[in-house]
């Protein structure tokens, strides 16, 4: 389970990114972050992941966050990635491995059968010894993906996953995670495309620096909770 | 030419100190350099390898290891500089800027104020062929050492290099590598002192880093080229600067900034001739 009890995230020591948050997700699930740009979404799960520096309590299992960061995987926005860096598709799949190696420990052969299995999961088995800079975008969405599945964690964080990727890659990716859902883990989606969430998400967050709702996709994607979001001018795709 | 150059080697004991340290310095400035230039810290770079002349100053005024407060200035400066940045509005460039202009010109006058043998110039341009035996032994040791901390922590540099917030959300303690970099920056920063000076260290680091890039599509692969290309910048630089005595610090930097000129036009990566092609 993950909970946050008053969260509270300030940037330059003023302005408010995120007040009082108070949220308890529970899996196995996929959950969909949504709220209008600047409502603190990718905030939020820095917040948790100890990336930044926040106030009030974030816990994973009851237990300080910090201290439970082994078990969860996070996959950034694609775009915070170098992509000119020098690191072929494999390797950049072998960091998820990282998570269960000591320190001076190799990436030996059981690490490398399992980023080989993780490429095969999301179609680009073939592509392992490209550069990530020869990938379209949704291909290096599939790699983070496989990134993911390598680290094997109990909490899967990804933040806008489907930003400018073909619709094959998206529905890899959303059933690699259908998967892992069923197999009892908990996925947490920082999202913005508002006509998909039906499909994607079992619970959903709406945030705009405050939380305004959190519970099972149907009982609060409804109108009155996107108003207190988006403001009265949101044109809405699916509901 | 080169049967003077070899001759010289054969004859002259300098000669032999200063092609092994210039190939050492050139090899282990390349290995780290690749970390410099792909954590976009280039300016960092240059700014500690200033950074370390007032310790090394003052090592000489109380009698220590130069090595010792290098390494305490080269991370005193890491650290104002990372501080000014995260706690002002003032941008990192400037914050570098600063910082290192100060320390570079205390260095100069500690250097004075020591009035020790080591000739400021020296310091300033190198004197790769003024090296004895104890600063090419020195610089072999603490070459290794940086080394197997290379080689030990790959890992842990590849992944905070590539991907800081991945490593940070693993719980990887991010800043003990900036850290443990910064080290490793002083110590090759003071090591290659000797071969292009202080003024010149930069290129060693981010040159034959900068040319490896344009080949390299892993980073393996990529500090190999690095090293190798600083150790033949070293070879042939040196072997310029003897043959026709000028300065030979100089002649290796510039031999390295040869190098990324041709490369520039040919690698792969930068494609300069297809795309002009296309362009058309």
């Amino acid at each position: 389970m993950i909970e946050t009890q008053n969260l509270q995230v300030s940037y330059n020591n003023d302005v408010l990114a995120l007040e009082n948050v108070s949220l308890k997700i529970k899996g196995p699930t996929i959950t969909g972050i949504i709220g209008p740009n600047g409502a603190g979404k990718s905030t939020l799960l820095k917040a948790i992941l100890n990336i930044i520096d926040f106030g009030g309590k974030a816990l994973i299992n009851n237990n300080e966050a910090k201290k439970e960061l082994s078990h969860v995987a996070y996959v950034e926005q694609k775009s915070d990635i170098d992509y000119t860096f020098p690191i072929k598709v494999r390797e950049c799949v072998s960091l998820g491995t990282y998570a269960h190696l000591n320190l001076f420990q190799k990436v030996g052969k059981k690490q490398w059968e399992q980023v080989d299995e993780a490429l095969e999961k999301v179609n680009l088995k073939e592509y392992g010894n490209r550069q990530i800079s020869e990938l379209s975008g949704g291909q290096f969405q599939r790699v983070l993906m496989a990134r993911c599945l390598v680290q094997n964690a109990d909490y899967i964080f990804l933040d806008e996953p489907f930003v400018g990727i073909d619709s094959v890659s998206e529905q890899i990716i959303m059933e690699t995670l259908g998967t892992l859902k069923n197999q009892g883990k908990t996925i947490l989606i920082v999202h913005h495309d508002l006509s998909k969430v039906r499909d994607y998400f079992d619970q959903l967050i709406i945030l705009n620096k405050k939380l305004l709702a959190s519970g099972k996709t149907e009982e609060v994607f409804n109108q009155t909770n996107l108003r207190k979001a988006y403001g009265e001018n949101l044109i809405m795709g699916g509901a | 030419m080169i049967a003077n150059f070899i001759q010289g080697l054969n004859e002259f004991h300098f000669l032999q100190n200063a092609l092994v340290t210039a190939v050492i310095i050139g090899i282990v400035s390349g290995v780290v350099g690749c970390f410099i230039i792909l954590r976009g810290m280039s300016l960092m770079g240059d700014a500690i390898s200033h950074a370390v002349l007032p310790g090394v100053a003052i090592s000489f005024i109380m009698g220590i290891n130069f090595f010792v407060g290098a390494i305490a200035f080269g991370l005193l400066a890491s650290v104002i500089i990372t501080y000014i940045k995260g706690n002002s509005v003032i941008k990192g460039d400037t914050a570098i800027g600063i910082t290192f202009s100060s320390f570079l010109a205390l260095g100069v006058i500690l250097i004075g104020v020591a009035n020790s043998s080591t000739d400021l110039f020296h310091i300033l341009f190198g004197n790769i062929l003024a090296v004895q035996d104890t600063d090419k032994w020195i610089s072999i040791g603490v070459s290794i050492v940086v080394l197997v901390i290379v080689y030990l922590f790959y890992k842990e540099l590849l992944i905070t290099s590539f991907d800081a917030n991945m490593a940070q959300a693993m719980g990887m303690k991010v800043n003990f590598y900036h850290y443990l970099l910064m080290i490793l920056l002083t110590l090759v920063a003071v090591t290659a002192m000797q071969s292009v000076g202080t003024i010149l260290i930069v290129a060693m680091l981010i040159t034959p880093a900068a040319t490896a890039y344009l080949y390299s599509n892993s980073l393996k692969v990529m500090i190999f080229i690095s090293a190798t290309l600083g150790a033949v910048s070293s070879v042939l630089g040196l072997f310029i600067g003897y043959s026709f005595n000028i300065a030979a610090g100089s002649c290796i930097v510039l031999t390295a900034a040869v190098f990324f000129i041709i490369s520039f036009f040919i690698s792969p990566k930068q494609n300069f001739f297809k795309r002009k092609v296309t362009s058309k």
